[in-house]
């Protein structure tokens, strides 16, 4: 009895250990990464080869020199040739192309997305180092106290690109003493404003832009500078002050 | 008792001898066979089809899909088990996409053969119908299990999730995107519809594990890594789901030294990568999977949470 006891035990262990299922555990992990730098010397042939005709066809476009620069214009907070141009060329091209005044035109700091653009030829592969999205401009109708909203936005950003219509200083990150279209700003004003699709969006933190009425132009501001350029054949640097940063 | 112990012995002993050092010999005396699988990642890669330009920039010189493709053709032909994946902004950055659409990029993913990818917010910059056009030739998955997609371009093509089957393991892999609104124009993103990225994830993380019956669960999200605020990131999805081995992140450019671990709402591990953008690096998991009859595992590490 005892000794069929421990056969039947051993039998059905062996069954047992026969019988049962192979079990999946994840073990360990190991992690790395590469970086991608010119120490990787091989590159590969088939896909330099299939990146080839794409890459000369576009190289023959984007070299192509569509005007010039005078001097060199850098980017730089509160306020600089640059940024100025920039929201210039945004207020100018779309009057020309809607037929309809802005009171001003601002972007998001950020919407620049190059430090200098240096003397000479401008190519067109330059205008899309400057602004390589595809945002549009927006048109919106704004009263006074939503204009002031904005424009704290900005004073506590330190600066954004801003138009000729709009001058404004900053004490303890609020816009203060601000004049647009050369008139002091009144709470009970209604002003047209353009602006990046993105900042109307909500944006850089504007989210109370969002839920307000807007008109999409349909424009891209990419397409705003680059006809600006070839109208302008030359750009001069325009280094006008328009936000200043004053000691509270 | 002393008679196993001295083959054990002997048998490591003629391993060191053959020179065969790195044999698992402790699984295979347990009759545990050990599986790995190579994950290669990216995200954010926005276009970035040759290198930066030598500009003297902070960037110049870095990345290139021909570099990239090299890497991941070496590492195909020394490993058996390799899985490439992309958490999305696939487009925009460049002027490749702003004259060609994405075409380039869907072409070379298809050479560097891709196994699948969630979409980016960008992925939507030319509209949902030229993401529609251009992503049949990359020939990878498009998994968006948080994207409603009826009445899209991508209705019936985007998956919630698919599984892999490696050797004897199952992986199953799944997508969430980021909230559109805000971020894309609604013209753009047309009928999609954002939908809560933790309840889905939990959703489809449990069908993964319960009815398909994963071994291991992928999430490629491009929410981003970590916000100030309470917006929904990696860390908070992690911390909020059960189910996810590992979270493939994208949108917020994160270079990470190493992954980075969160305790999932069981308490289990969760791993966290990102490979910063621009194609800059290229992200890689070894995942070794232990098979056997034992019971219990013998070469499993505690995953440890800090």
């Amino acid at each position: 009895m005892n000794r069929h006891y421990w056969i039947f035990i051993l039998a059905s262990l062996l069954i047992g250990q026969s019988c049962q299922r192979k079990q999946t555990y994840f073990a360990y992990y190991d992690a790395s990464v590469y970086r991608v730098d010119e120490k990787l010397k091989k590159e590969d042939s088939t896909t330099l080869a299939m990146i080839g005709p794409y890459k000369m066809k576009l190289d023959e476009q984007m070299n192509a020199v569509i005007g010039q620069n005078a001097e060199e214009m850098v980017k730089a907070k509160p306020g600089s040739p640059l940024t100025n141009w920039m929201a210039d060329a945004m207020t100018e091209s779309y009057e020309r192309q809607a037929r309809e005044k802005l009171d001003f035109a601002v972007a998001n700091y950020g919407g620049i997305r190059i430090n200098a653009v240096a003397a000479g030829d401008l190519t067109l592969g330059k205008m899309y180092e400057i602004m390589p999205f595809e945002n549009q401009l927006v048109v919106m109708d704004l009263n006074g106290v939503q204009v002031k909203q904005l424009l704290d936005r900005i004073a506590a950003y330190g600066g954004w690109p801003v138009s000729e219509g709009l001058q404004f200083e900053i004490r303890d990150s609020a816009a203060i003493n601000i004049l647009i279209q050369g008139a002091p700003w009144k709470p009970d004003g209604s002003y047209r404003i353009g602006l990046p699709d993105y900042v109307a969006n909500g944006g850089d933190d504007c989210d109370f832009l969002k839920p307000l009425p807007r008109v999409n132009s349909g424009l891209l501001i990419r397409d705003l500078l680059i006809s600006d350029v070839k109208r302008k054949k030359v750009l001069t640097p325009n280094g006008q002050v328009r936000i200043k940063q004053t000691q509270p | 008792m002393t008679g196993r112990r001295q083959f054990i012995k002997q048998l490591g002993m003629g391993g060191m001898l053959l020179g065969v050092q790195q044999y698992p010999w402790q699984e295979w005396i347990a009759g545990a066979d050990i599986t790995r699988i190579t994950i290669l990642h990216t995200n954010d890669v926005h276009s970035r089809i040759e290198p930066f330009p030598m500009d003297g920039s902070r960037n110049a010189g870095l990345g290139g899909a021909a570099r990239r493709a090299a890497l991941i053709k070496q590492v195909r032909s020394e490993q058996e088990h390799v899985l490439l994946f992309d958490s999305g902004d696939i487009f925009q950055g460049t002027p490749y996409f702003n004259f060609y659409g994405g075409e380039l990029e869907m072409k070379l993913m298809k050479e560097m053969q891709y196994d699948a990818a969630t979409m980016g917010n960008h992925d939507f910059d030319g509209g949902i119908e030229g993401f529609a056009k251009h992503w049949p030739t990359g020939g990878f998955d498009l998994l968006c299990a948080n994207y409603q997609l009826t009445n899209t371009p991508l209705q019936g093509k985007a998956k919630d999730y698919i599984v892999y089957k490696k050797g004897d393991i199952k992986l199953g892999v799944f997508g969430l995107g980021i909230e559109l609104d805000g971020l894309v124009p609604q013209a753009l993103y047309g009928e999609t519809r954002y939908l809560d990225p933790i309840v889905h994830a939990n959703k489809i993380a449990g069908i993964l594990k319960n009815d398909e019956g994963c071994d291991y669960v992928i999430c490629l999200s491009h929410l981003g890594y970590k916000y100030e605020n309470s917006k929904v990131s990696d860390l908070v999805l992690a911390a909020q789901t059960k189910g996810i081995d590992l979270i493939l992140g994208g949108h917020t450019h994160t270079f990470l030294k190493e992954p980075t671990l969160v305790k999932g709402s069981d308490g289990k591990a969760v791993v966290i990568n990102q490979a910063g953008w621009a194609g800059i690096q290229l992200g890689r998991l070894d995942l070794y999977f232990e098979r056997n009859k034992k019971g219990s595992c013998v070469s499993c590490k505690n995953l440890t949470v800090g």
